[in-house]
């Protein structure tokens, strides 16, 4: 599925979480994969527990974060198409 | 003949089979959390799923150690633990696997995280040192049991399930190739052979034992620096690395996979990586052991 502005996104399996120092740590046990998250990642990733579209994610980011919004949208959908690279989302129409 | 129930990583253990190794249980009258018998133990393990050639695990999560020329172990969930020993098998071999990795068994179907770890108290805590076979765990160990540090565990360190990180003390037993009880001045004479034919003892401090969950204070893994890189310890900073090194030292993490205690062993080993230092230890595994040993326990102290 391409993925784009309105795009739904949402989590695939649910990873065990933990925060070690800065660093949000998941493990997605199917896979046997960590994954680091930094701050802003993680805030991302907190928002993704339910279907939600992109754009209404960038605004929700754009409301607790400064920048601009076509650069907001441009790194949001940069990290989301690395999540699904990495299964740990699925993107629907 | 009735036999003093042991002590082994908090358990009351009570055993057909001698097991010098341990402690003895002072604890109170509860019945025995783990018991040994011998008896007879299928080849077969109903529903059992392999998880290694000598490793299956049921569905109910009995797992069945099968080593060749050594014996069969069926270890129940309850405890209950039942040895079939090969005919030819030694006393001591059976020991081996008992609390090697049937300990490491126990653990899983406890949710308690094993690490393949050598450790001794140090500063009141206890320190880990990790690493392959041949790398030299148990002689770090040694030289600092004749220093007067007690041994908490040899080749299977078991972590409790905390908060805080704290280690359950196996026994005070070393496996240790002759060359290196040798070169720490004691004699292989009088020691028990380990495996047939491996030029390896077993080292009993019983005096040395502890009783009681130690906080962990630093774990070590030990390992052969790279070409090119200096000899040296080095702190392990990103978390990833943190848990990538505790997941390769985990006795057989696909027990725990089989047994669905991800969350716990997860939880166990971001627990050290928040609150204990894992340090990497890069020397020959051949080098002189001595040099290393104010440098740890200076790193240790703080």
């Amino acid at each position: 599925m391409p993925l784009s502005t309105s795009s739904e996104v949402v989590r695939r399996h649910h990873p065990l979480e933990a925060a070690i120092g800065d660093t949000q740590v998941l493990l997605d046990v199917e896979q046997g994969l960590y994954f680091g998250l930094n701050a802003v990642a993680s805030s991302i990733w907190q928002r993704l527990e339910r279907p939600i579209r992109v754009d209404d994610l960038c605004r929700s980011l754009k409301a607790d974060y400064a920048g601009d919004e076509a650069r907001i949208q441009a790194e949001v959908l940069a990290f989301l198409a690395q999540l699904e690279t990495q299964n740990l989302i699925d993107i629907r129409a | 003949m009735p036999m003093t129930d042991g002590l082994l990583c908090g358990w009351r253990i009570r055993s057909e089979i001698a097991l010098p190794e341990l402690l003895s249980w002072q604890g109170d009258d509860r019945p025995p959390d783990l018991t040994v018998c011998l008896g007879e133990v299928d080849e077969h393990l109903p529903g059992g799923r392999e998880i290694s050639p000598f490793i299956h695990i049921d569905t109910n999560g009995a797992g069945l150690l099968q080593v060749p020329m050594v014996g069969r172990f069926l270890v129940r969930p309850s405890g209950d633990i039942t040895v079939a020993p090969h005919p030819e098998a030694s006393e001591t071999e059976i020991r081996l696997f008992l609390l090697g990795s049937v300990l490491g068994l126990v653990c899983h179907q406890r949710a308690l995280l094993p690490l393949h770890a050598s450790s001794v108290v140090i500063e009141g805590g206890a320190v880990a040192f990790c690493g392959h076979s041949g790398m030299g765990k148990s002689t770090l160990a040694l030289r600092f049991a004749r220093r007067g540090h007690a041994v908490v565990s040899d080749d299977v360190c078991v972590l409790d399930s905390g908060p805080p990180a704290r280690v359950r003390p196996s026994f005070p037993r070393l496996k240790l190739w002759r060359d290196a009880i040798e070169d720490a001045a004691l004699s292989s004479e009088g020691l028990e052979r380990n495996r047939r034919g491996q030029e390896k003892y077993h080292f009993l401090e019983p005096e040395a034992g502890v009783r009681d969950p130690l906080p962990l204070r630093a774990i070590f893994l030990l390992r052969r620096p790279e070409r090119g890189e200096a000899e040296g310890i080095e702190r392990l900073s990103a978390p990833l690395d943190i848990l990538a090194a505790l997941e390769a030292e985990t006795f057989r993490p696909q027990i725990g996979r089989a047994l669905g205690t991800e969350k716990a062993l997860f939880q166990a080993r971001t627990l050290i990586a928040n609150s204990v230092p894992v340090y990497q230890l890069r020397r020959p595994p051949d080098a002189p052991p001595e040099r290393w040993l104010d440098a740890i326990a200076a790193i240790v102290r703080g």
